[in-house]
């Protein structure tokens, strides 16, 4: 069956990339262009992994990783960007640096 | 430039890099994959007529032809198929037709096949089964395609007299209109327990007569015209380079 991506990325250029990355057999690709809408998915939405940028306008990637870890905690969140330290960066399961590698990208995504 | 904007092409730059990196990599494996897949398919190719090829010579020993009938007749038929439907020869099926259409002969009782005589009646009857015989044989054999239907119609002629479907014209498979030429061809050419094979020449000009009536009278003038360049009918048969 395939599995659902939800990802979440402020700059609509950068959205169309992973989005088109991700379009493959076994993946269906969701779009939210910020953490907020992100979770307002979550009604309609039922991603298994969620690909979050680090950097989003109102609450950065990790912290929106530990929120939907929250409400969903069998969701595998995966953030791109550079990883960060503390409590919010636990909540990731996953976290590529930028750039990335699309094959690695995809290879995550995918589990 | 903008040190944040200088920063920021030096990023997409770097992201680009991987993309392409990434992309060469695919290309690589493509690539490959696909030469294994050639591989893989030729070696397949040349086991289907290796194969096809013992088939066809369990019939034709049967049927008391040698090996160099087989061959020579193949070989012709291929020769013809490119003089006549170059896009057409390169199909591997044609030459799988061309090989087994007497197959069906397995099913003919040996005195009947090897009658030293001419047949009587209800000897021929059971003789013109064969094509049919040998289409319920080779049916179930997907990779041979269209070389089932050469095997049918080989003995259709262009006048609608032939058998087993009495088809005419075009309406006959092509491999089924060449084959047709070539193996009435070897026939007439080769000593059988009931007559002597007819000379080169008036062999040639049989076919030649028989065009528009028992052959396609394009495939028959083609095949004329091959025997001629060939010089067939001074230094035989057998003076045909092996074309495969």
């Amino acid at each position: 069956m395939a599995r659902t991506v939800l990802v979440v990325d402020h700059d609509p250029g950068m959205l169309r990339v992973l989005a088109t990355l991700l379009d493959l057999d076994d993946l269906t690709v969701a779009t939210a262009s910020s953490a907020e809408e992100a979770l307002r998915r979550l009604a309609t939405v039922q991603p298994d992994v969620v690909l979050a940028a680090a950097t989003l306008p109102d609450v950065g990637g990790f912290e929106l990783a530990g929120r939907l870890k929250a409400q969903r905690p069998a969701v595998t969140v995966v953030v791109l960007g550079d990883s960060a330290s503390g409590p919010a960066a636990s909540a990731c399961d996953a976290c590529l640096p930028t750039p990335f590698s699309p094959l690695e990208l995809v290879a995550t995504v995918s589990g | 430039m903008d040190p944040a904007l200088g920063h920021e092409v030096e990023r997409l730059h770097q992201q680009l890099q991987l993309f392409a990196a990434d992309f060469q990599r695919l290309l690589s494996d493509h690539r490959a994959r696909r030469r294994e897949a050639e591989d893989a398919l030729r070696e397949l190719s040349a086991s289907y007529l290796t194969t096809v090829r013992t088939l066809a010579l369990v019939t034709e020993m049967k049927d008391g032809y040698t090996r160099s009938h087989l061959d020579r007749t193949y070989q012709y038929a291929l020769r013809l198929a490119q003089r006549v439907a170059p896009e057409l020869a390169a199909d591997a099926r044609y030459g799988y037709g061309f090989l087994l259409h007497d197959i069906g002969k397995v099913g003919i009782p040996d005195a009947i096949l090897n009658k030293p005589g001419r047949l009587d009646a209800h000897e021929w009857r059971v003789m013109q089964t064969h094509p049919l015989v040998g289409v319920q044989l080779v049916e179930p054999i997907r990779f041979l395609g269209d070389a089932v239907t050469i095997i049918k119609s080989h003995h259709e002629r262009w006048d609608g007299r032939g058998y087993p479907e009495g088809l005419a014209g075009e309406a006959i498979h092509l491999g089924a209109r060449i084959f047709s030429v070539v193996d009435t061809w070897d026939a007439m050419t080769t000593t059988r327990p009931y007559r002597q094979a007819l000379p080169l020449h008036a062999a040639l000009e049989e076919i030649e007569d028989h065009a528009g009536t028992q052959f396609d009278p394009d495939v028959a003038r083609a095949f004329v015209t091959l025997c001629e360049e060939l010089d067939i009918a001074d230094h035989g048969p057998d003076n045909l380079t092996m074309v495969r």
